[in-house]
C-alpha cells in the first residue's frame, strides 16, 4: 500500500535506535569511533569507485550518482554522493520495504535479495532515478543495507531521457516501479530484467548500470563483514548508532548556533512544460533552537503538466546544498537532516495529486536549490561558519538529451554532460564563485567529458564550449561564470534532441545575496537547415561564441532563438543548437567591488566594458587600459547619492509593486494573483 | 659489472647508492637546490671515500650513472622558464582552463572535495591571454572536416612572438588519430623562425608527448612536458658538464615513471616525474624475488607522506588510473604509487563535531617540526607520540645528530589531545599512533582489495625513516602476515635505480571492436590490430638500435586497455598474445580481460553482450640490464651477538596497557639468523624498528628483518 506523504517524510528522519543499541554505542572503546567511522568513509569511497568504474551511463561516468550504506532500520550511516538529492530516497525506500515486506511470506527479506525502486509515491526520487537496495545479513541477522542510485538516461517515457514536459499524467512517464524484489541469492531474476530491458530505449545501458549498482552494494557487504568478523556484529550496531547520534547532534548544534527567526524567500519559475508560464515558489523557514521548519505555503497550485515536485525529492533538493556547504563536514546521512521539519501543502506543485505527472520534478525543485540556501545564509551570516555564506550556485540546468542511432550504428539516448556540469558557483562572502565549477546539484563530482569523449559517443561536432561572458550575478564578489556550448549534428542524418529545461528565459529563479545581483536570463538557439559541414570544408567562418552566433549569424540556416522550453525535436545533419547554462548569483554591493577585479574581468573578456561602467561604476581608461581610480570614486559617490534619491519606503514600494501584474496568459498555472491560491479545477484522466 | 652509481635527488636529501666490485656503499647528503651538482658531487665524494678512492677514480670506473629527481617539479610549480603559448582548436580554446569543470577535486582528499565553499580551481599552466584558437577541425574518425587556415596560424604566432612568447605547445582535437595539422603548424613556425636564427622557438606537439584520446589530459601532458623540459635541460646540462670535466663520458640514464631507465637523450621530461618512488617500487621487485615473495606491498613512511605501491606475481604492473602530475590530469602511462599525508611529522588535532581525533594530513614539517624538536612547535605529532611511548631514543635521533626533548612532546599531547578526550598523556599518545596506523593500514587494504587481491597473500616492505617504527601497526592491521625492514631503507629509491631495466613504452589510441555487440562474435580487424603492433615494434627496435643496445635481448609485452561497450572506464590487462591471428586468439584475449575485470568489479558487471572493445594498446619494450646482486651473508646463530644489545628502556605496549622494560638493539650489529622476540626496539642511525609484543623478528641472509606474528 502506498505510504502517505507524512509517512514518507517521517521515514526520512532517523528512526530512534532501541536502548540496547544506544548502550552498544556508548560501550565503544576510546578510539574505536574515530577509527571505524573513518573506515566506513573509506568503504564508501571504495564502493563508489567500483560502482562508477563498472557502470555505463553518462551521469554515472561524470560522477552524478549516489551510493550509501544504511543500518538495519534503513538509516544512512555512510555514503558517497555525486548528487545528494538521492539520500532521502534511501531510508524512505528501505523503511517501506521493512514495513511492507519483512513479514510478508510472498516477498520477505533475505540475504542476497535485490530490490529496485523508482517511484516517488513510495519515497523514491523521480522515475529516471533508479535505486537498488540490498539487505545484508550477518550470522543470520539483518545488520545493514547497501544502496546505489543514478539518473538513468531513459526510462521508457514519452520522449527520450525520461523527463517529458508533454506528460499529463504519470501513466505516460515510463517505468514507475514501487520497491520490488527483482533478484534473489545475489542474482537478478531474468524475468524482471527482461521486463526492465523491454521498457527502455537503451536496455543494455540499464543492464550494466544495474550490475554496477549491485557491485557497489557487494563492496559494502564485503568490507562490512570483515569488520564484523573482527569485532562482532554488536560492534557494528553500536558503531552505526553512534554515527547517527553524533551526526544528528552536530547538525543540531550547528543549527542552534544560527539566529532564530522567520526567513522568507520568494522565487518564480517562468516555465510549466512546453510553454512559458509563471509559477510562484514561496519558502518560509522558521528557525528555532536546534530545529528548522520549511513551509511552502503560498507556492503555486498543482497543474496539469509534468512540472510538479515529489516530497521525498523536494527534501533531496534541500540536501544538495546542505551536504555541499553548511553540513559539508558531516557524514552523508539522513541523521543530518533529521532536525528539519517539512510542510509541503497538498495540491501545490510540491505535493500534487498522486495521479499527476512528476517526472520533471527536479526542474521545478531547482528553486529550492537556490532559495533554501538563501534563507539559511541569512540565518547563519554571523555564525562561526560565515565564510560558507554566499550567493546561489548556478542551478539553471539545460540538460541535453540526444537520442537516435549514433555514428557507430548503436541506439543511443544519452545526456550531454557538458550541459549539466558547466554551472558557475555562487559568489562567496570573501571571493568570486568558481567559474564553470561542476554541477550545482553535486559540484564535488560534476565532470564535463572531453569533447573527444563526447563526440566519440554521440554523433555531434562541438563547435564551441567555453565560459559564458556575463553569465553571472554581479556583486562585491561575482558569481562564477556558467558555460555556453554549440553542437552540430555530424556523421548521421539526424538526432532527436530533447532539451530538458527549467525555464529562466524571463525570470531567473535565483537571487543574489546581500545586494548581489541575480544571474541573467538565458535562451536556446537552434539553427535548422544549417550548412555547418559545407562551411567547415570551405574554411568559412565558424562561430566561436553564442554572441557571435546570434549577432553575426555566420552560418546559413533558419535561426530560431527560443525560450528555454520543451519539447524536443529532430535536428537534421548540419543543423545545430546552442545554449548557455548554470548561471550563479552575486554577493554584496557592486559598488564595493575592487576596481582591479573589475578590470581583470574586462581584460579576460568575461565582463563587458558596459557592465564595468554601468553596474560597477568603474572607469577604465581606453588608452592605458588601467582603472581611472579618481573617476571611479567620483562615479561611485554619485551613484550612492542617486540611490538615496531613488529609494522608497517599504509602504511606497509595496503600493507600486501591487499595481504590477503579469499578463493573464502568464498566470495560467500561477493560481490567484498575487497569493497563488488554487483557482481552477485540475482535470486528471 | 664493476661500478654503478645511482643518485636520487629529493627535496631535503640527495641519496647515493654505489655498487663497486660487488660491494655496496651508500650515503645521504643535503640537497643543494641552488646548484644540484654540488650536492651530487658531495655524495660521490662521500661514497668514494668509503671505498677508499677519489671521486675521479669512482667516475672513471663507473659504467653507468642512474639519476632520478623530484626537483624539476618544484621549478614547474614556480612557472619558471620561457613564456609559452598554447594553440588549441578554434572554439575550444578554454579546455585547459575549464579543467573538465570540477577541476578542484583532482588530487583532493574526500574532505577537501566536499568543502566546496573553500575550494578553488588552480591557475592554468598557460594563461588564456597566451592561448589562441587554430582554425581547423578533425572529427572522431580522424577525418579532416575543416582544413587548417595556415595564414591565420602565421599571423597569430607572429603576434604572440611580438608579445614575448618564446615557445609553443600545440594540442588539436583528435591529433592522436590524425596529427597532420599539428605537424604542419610546427613546419610553419619553423619556416617563420628557423632554427638557424636566434629567434628560433621550440614547438611541443601533444600527439608526440602523449598520443592518446582526451584533449584535456593530452594538453596538460604537453604543457607540463614543455615546462619540465626547460628546467630539467638546464639542470642536466650543469651536471653533465661537471661529470664530463671529471672524466665521465657516457650519457646518464634517467629513471622513468614507467618503471625503467633510458638514456637522457631518449627521455621526455614528463617521463621522469615521480621517478624516485617508482625506482623504489621497482627495486622492490628484485628484493622480493631474492626473498621469495611473489606479492609485496611496498611502503615508504617519511616525515610528511606515506607512499605505497604493489608488486604482484613478481612484477609491478599497476599504472595510475587517473594519473596526476601535481593536480594536473595527464593520462600518461605511469607506474602507480599512492601517497597520503601521513608521516612522522603528521599533526594530531581534535575535530570538533563529531568529537574525534584526526591525525594529518597537515605536517609540522622540519621547521618548526614536532614539539619534541624543541624548535618552537607546539602541536603534537606522530613523532612526539613515538617519543612519549618510549619507542624513539631522544639521544639517537638521526644517529645522534639531533636531540629530542620529551617534555614539550608530552605537553603538546596533554593539551591538544589528552585533556579534550579525558585520557592520560600516554593513552592519548597511543591513540595518535593507532589512528595514523589505521589510516595507512586502511589505505593498504583498500588499494589491494580494489585490485582484486587478498592482502593476506602479501608481504610488506617498510622503507623510510618512520616506516620501520610503524610497520607492525599498519602492516598487520591491513591483514598482511609478514613485514620486512631493510638496512638500506634510508636510500632505497637510489638502490631501486640500480635494479631497473631499459624500458620504453609505445602506445597507440584506437577504438577496435573485439567482440560484437549482442552476438558477442569475434569481429576484431586482425590486419589493423597486428599492423599497429608491428608498427610499434618496428619503431621500438629502431630506437633500441639507436641507443646502441643489443636487439637480441629485447623482450616485448603487450597491454591492452579494454571495456565493455562504451563504458567510461577502461581496464588495462596484459594480453596473453603479442599478435592476434584468429578467433581463438580473440577469445583468449577476451577471457583474460573478463577474468581480470571480474577480479576487480565482481561478476555482476561482466557483460560481453554490450560488445567488447579495445581502446588503447601499449607495447612495452624491455632490455634487461645487468644488476648488482644483493650481497649475501652467512647465517649465524639465533641469538644476537652480545654487543648488539644496547640496553633496556621503558616502552609502552598496548597489549599490556602498560610500560615494560624493553630490550634495545643496534640494528647494524645484528647478524643473519638472529631471532628477536617482541617487544623489542632496534635502533639504526636513520630509523627505529619497533617489534611489538607477539611479533618475531628474524634477520635474513640479506640482513633484512622479517617481522611475523607468532
Amino acid at each position: 500500500m502506498r505510504p502517505t506523504t507524512s509517512e514518507i517524510l517521517q521515514r526520512i528522519k532517523v528512526t530512534p535506535p532501541p536502548p540496547e543499541e544506544v548502550k552498544l554505542a556508548n560501550s565503544l572503546a576510546p578510539g574505536d569511533f574515530e577509527i571505524y567511522s573513518e573506515k566506513l568513509s573509506n568503504i564508501s569511497v571504495e564502493a563508489k569507485e567500483v560502482y562508477v568504474r563498472s557502470g555505463l551511463s553518462f551521469f554515472l561516468r561524470s560522477g552524478d550518482m549516489a551510493i550509501a550504506m544504511a543500518n538495519a532500520r534503513g538509516d544512512v550511516v555512510a555514503g558517497y554522493c555525486g548528487i545528494n538529492h538521492m539520500i532521502p530516497a534511501i531510508p524512505a525506500t528501505i523503511k517501506y520495504i521493512l514495513a511492507s515486506y519483512k513479514d510478508d511470506p510472498t516477498v520477505g527479506i533475505k540475504d542476497g535479495d535485490i530490490f529496485f525502486a523508482n517511484e516517488g509515491l513510495y519515497g523514491a526520487s523521480h522515475n529516471p532515478d533508479m535505486l537498488i537496495v540490498m539487505p545484508m545479513f550477518y550470522d543470520g541477522e539483518l545488520i545493514a543495507w547497501g544502496a546505489a542510485a543514478v539518473h538513468e538516461p531513459d526510462c521508457g517515457a514519452l520522449e527520450p531521457g525520461g523527463q517529458s514536459a508533454q506528460c499529463k499524467n504519470r501513466y505516460v512517464e515510463g517505468l514507475h516501479v514501487p520497491p520490488s524484489k527483482i533478484g534473489e541469492n545475489f542474482q537478478l531474476r531474468n524475468d524482471w530484467m527482461e521486463f526492465f530491458l523491454n521498457a527502455t530505449r537503451v536496455p543494455l545501458m540499464l543492464k550494466i548500470d544495474t550490475g554496477a549498482k549491485i557491485a557497489g552494494c557487494m563492496t559494502f557487504r564485503k568490507r562490512l563483514f570483515e569488520i564484523a568478523d573482527e569485532k562482532g556484529k554488536d560492534f557494528i550496531k553500536g558503531l552505526f548508532t553512534k554515527v547517527l547520534i553524533e551526526t544528528e547532534a552536530k547538525a543540531r548544534r550547528r543549527i542552534a548556533s544560527w539566529n532564530d527567526g522567520v526567513y522568507r524567500v520568494l522565487l518564480f519559475c517562468d516555465l510549466a512544460g512546453t510553454r512559458p508560464s509563471l509559477i510562484r515558489v514561496f519558502i518560509t523557514m522558521i528557525k528555532k533552537g536546534d530545529e528548522i521548519t520549511f513551509d511552502f505555503t503560498g507556492t503555486s497550485p498543482e497543474n496539469e503538466g509534468a512540472f510538479q515536485g515529489i516530497p521525498s525529492l523536494n527534501v533531496g533538493y534541500v540536501c544538495m546544498q546542505t551536504f555541499t556547504y553548511y553540513f559539508h563536514d558531516l557524514p552523508v546521512s539522513n541523521a543530518a537532516i533529521t532536525p528539519i521539519n517539512w510542510n509541503f501543502p497538498a495540491a501545490t506543485i510540491y505535493n500534487p495529486h498522486p495521479e499527476a505527472a512528476v517526472s520533471m520534478a527536479p526542474l521545478v525543485d531547482s528553486p529550492l536549490l537556490t532559495g533554501i540556501p538563501q534563507a539559511i545564509y541569512k540565518a547563519m551570516f554571523d555564525s562561526n561558519e560565515r565564510d560558507i555564506v554566499g550567493g546561489p550556485d548556478g542551478a539553471l540546468g539545460v540538460g541535453q538529451v540526444v537520442a537516435g542511432i549514433d555514428q557507430w550504428g548503436f541506439t543511443i539516448s544519452e545526456i550531454v554532460s557538458r550541459s549539466m556540469n558547466g554551472h558557475g558557483q555562487g559568489a562567496r562572502m570573501y571571493k568570486d564563485g568558481m567559474d564553470v565549477f561542476g554541477m550545482a546539484y553535486g559540484p564535488a563530482s560534476g565532470r564535463q567529458a572531453d569533447v573527444e569523449d563526447e563526440e566519440d559517443l554521440l554523433p555531434l561536432l562541438c563547435l564551441f564550449s567555453s565560459m559564458s561572458p556575463e553569465s553571472f550575478g554581479h556583486g562585491k564578489y561575482r558569481g562564477g561564470a556558467g558555460s555556453e556550448h554549440c553542437y552540430a549534428v555530424h556523421n548521421v542524418d539526424y538526432v532527436v534532441w530533447v532539451p530538458v529545461n527549467m525555464g529562466g528565459s524571463y525570470v531567473p529563479h535565483s537571487q543574489g545575496l546581500f545586494g548581489g545581483y541575480p544571474p541573467p536570463s538565458a535562451a536556446l538557439v537552434v539553427v535548422r537547415n544549417a550548412n555547418v559541414d559545407e562551411a567547415m570544408a570551405k574554411g568559412e567562418k565558424i562561430p566561436t561564441s553564442l554572441r557571435q552566433l546570434v549577432t553575426e549569424r555566420p552560418l546559413k540556416g533558419d535561426y530560431d532563438i527560443r525560450d528555454l522550453f520543451m519539447p524536443g525535436e529532430p535536428i537534421m545533419k548540419g543543423g545545430l543548437w546552442a545554449f548557455r547554462t548554470g548561471m550563479s548569483g552575486g554577493y554584496g554591493d557592486c559598488l564595493e567591488r575592487d576596481p582591479e577585479l573589475v578590470l581583470k574581468d574586462v581584460k579576460s573578456g568575461i565582463m563587458s566594458d558596459w557592465s564595468a561602467r554601468n553596474i560597477y561604476k568603474v572607469i577604465i581608461d581606453p588608452e592605458s587600459h588601467e582603472v581611472d581610480l579618481k573617476g571611479t570614486e567620483k562615479l561611485r559617490a554619485r551613484e550612492r547619492k542617486n540611490r538615496l534619491r531613488r529609494g522608497k519606503t517599504y509602504d511606497e514600494f509595496l503600493k507600486r509593486w501591487l499595481q504590477k501584474k503579469p499578463p493573464e496568459e502568464a498566470l495560467e498555472n500561477y493560481g490567484t494573483w498575487p497569493d497563488a491560491k488554487q483557482n481552477k479545477t485540475i482535470i486528471r484522466y | 659489472m664493476k661500478t654503478s652509481i645511482n643518485i636520487d635527488i629529493g627535496g631535503t636529501f640527495t641519496d647515493c647508492y654505489v655498487v663497486r666490485n660487488g660491494q655496496q656503499y651508500y650515503c645521504k647528503t643535503p640537497t643543494t637546490g641552488y646548484n644540484l651538482s654540488i650536492g651530487f658531487m658531495a655524495a660521490l665524494r662521500d661514497v668514494a671515500s668509503q671505498a677508499g678512492i677519489s671521486d675521479e677514480e669512482l667516475l672513471n670506473q663507473a659504467e653507468s650513472i642512474c639519476y632520478s629527481t623530484t626537483l624539476a617539479m618544484n621549478t614547474l610549480i614556480q612557472r619558471k622558464g620561457a613564456r609559452l603559448a598554447l594553440l588549441l582548436t578554434d572554439g575550444l580554446t578554454q579546455t585547459h582552463v575549464l579543467g573538465k569543470a570540477a577541476q578542484f577535486i583532482d588530487g583532493a582528499t574526500v574532505a577537501e572535495t566536499r568543502d566546496v565553499a573553500h575550494a578553488s580551481k588552480f591557475p592554468p599552466l598557460i594563461p588564456l591571454e597566451d592561448t589562441v584558437g587554430v582554425k581547423e577541425r578533425v572529427d572522431c574518425f580522424g577525418k579532416i572536416v575543416r582544413p587548417l587556415d595556415e595564414q591565420d596560424v602565421i599571423e597569430k604566432v607572429h603576434r604572440l612572438i611580438l608579445d614575448g612568447v618564446r615557445g609553443f605547445v600545440v594540442c588539436l582535437q583528435y591529433s592522436y588519430l590524425n596529427p597532420v595539422h599539428e605537424l604542419r603548424i610546427r613546419e610553419l613556425i619553423n619556416e617563420e623562425y628557423p632554427v638557424s636564427y636566434l629567434g628560433a622557438v621550440p614547438v611541443v606537439l601533444s600527439h608526440e608527448v602523449l598520443p592518446r584520446r582526451y584533449e584535456y589530459q593530452r594538453g596538460n601532458a604537453a604543457m607540463l612536458n614543455a615546462y619540465l623540459h626547460q628546467s630539467m635541460a638546464e639542470e642536466l646540462r650543469t651536471m653533465a658538464d661537471e661529470l664530463r670535466d671529471r672524466g665521465f663520458r657516457i650519457p646518464m640514464l634517467m629513471v622513468h615513471n614507467t618503471g625503467g631507465v633510458a638514456e637522457v637523450f631518449r627521455t621526455k621530461a614528463l617521463q621522469t616525474y615521480n621517478g624516485g618512488p617508482v625506482a623504489g617500487l621497482m627495486g622492490s621487485v628484485e628484493v622480493a624475488k631474492a626473498h621469495g615473495f611473489q606479492n609485496v606491498v611496498v611502503t615508504d613512511m617519511g616525515g610528511t607522506s606515506f607512499d605505497l605501491g604493489l608488486v604482484v606475481q613478481g612484477s609491478s604492473r599497476f599504472y595510475a588510473w587517473q594519473p596526476l602530475v601535481e593536480r594536473w590530469m595527464v593520462d600518461q602511462t605511469m607506474i602507480e604509487t599512492i601517497s597520503i599525508g601521513a608521516g612522522g611529522g603528521s599533526i594530531a588535532h581534535m575535530e570538533d563535531h563529531p568529537r574525534r581525533l584526526e591525525v594529518g594530513p597537515q605536517s609540522a614539517g622540519s621547521m618548526p617540526g614536532p614539539a619534541c624538536y624543541d624548535q618552537g612547535g607546539t602541536l603534537p605529532t606522530v613523532t612526539d607520540a613515538d617519543l612519549v611511548l618510549g619507542y624513539v631514543n631522544p639521544e639517537y635521533f638521526h644517529g645522534g645528530q639531533m636531540f629530542l626533548n620529551k617534555e614539550p612532546a608530552e605537553e603538546a599531547i596533554r593539551e591538544k589531545v589528552a585533556k579534550p578526550l579525558g585520557l592520560s598523556v600516554v593513552e592519548a599518545a597511543m591513540l595518535i599512533r593507532r589512528v595514523i596506523d589505521l589510516k595507512m593500514g586502511d589505505l593498504i587494504y583498500k588499494e589491494t582489495v580494489m585490485r582484486g587481491f587478498d592482502p593476506r597473500t602479501f608481504a610488506l616492505f617498510a622503507y623510510g625513516g618512520a616506516g620501520p617504527t610503524h610497520c607492525c601497526g599498519y602492516g598487520f592491521r591491513a591483514g598482511v602476515p609478514r613485514v620486512i625492514v631493510f638496512p638500506l631503507s634510508p636510500v632505497f629509491c637510489a638502490y631501486g635505480s640500480s635494479q631497473l631495466d631499459f624500458v620504453h613504452v609505445w602506445e597507440r589510441s584506437r577504438h577496435m571492436a573485439l567482440l560484437a555487440l549482442g552476438t558477442q562474435k569475434p569481429i576484431l580487424d586482425l590486419a589493423a590490430f597486428n599492423g599497429m603492433v608491428e608498427e610499434m615494434q618496428r619503431s621500438a627496435l629502431e630506437e633500441v638500435k639507436t641507443e646502441g643496445l643489443n636487439i637480441e635481448r629485447v623482450h616485448f609485452s603487450l597491454e591492452l586497455e579494454m571495456r565493455f561497450g562504451t563504458q567510461p572506464n577502461f581496464l588495462r590487462c596484459t594480453s596473453p598474445l603479442l599478435f592476434i591471428r584468429n578467433d581463438s586468439d580473440v577469445r583468449a584475449v577476451y577471457e583474460q580481460f573478463a577474468k581480470e575485470y571480474a577480479d576487480v568489479y565482481t561478476r555482476h558487471t561482466v557483460m560481453p553482450e554490450l560488445g567488447v572493445n579495445i581502446e588503447n594498446l601499449f607495447l612495452k619494450v624491455i632490455i634487461p640490464r645487468e644488476k648488482p646482486p644483493m650481497p649475501v651473508y652467512p647465517l649465524k646463530g639465533e641469538t644476537p651477538p652480545r654487543e648488539a644489545l644496547k640496553g633496556k628502556r621503558l616502552a609502552y605496549w598496548e597489549e599490556y596497557k602498560d610500560f615494560r622494560d624493553t630490550n634495545v638493539y643496534e640494528q647494524t650489529l645484528l647478524q643473519p639468523g638472529n631471532i628477536i622476540q617482541g617487544p623489542a626496539i632496534l635502533e639504526a642511525p636513520d630509523t627505529t624498528v619497533v617489534v611489538t609484543p607477539g611479533t618475531r623478528l628474524t634477520i635474513t641472509k640479506y640482513l633484512s628483518g622479517v617481522l611475523e606474528r607468532i
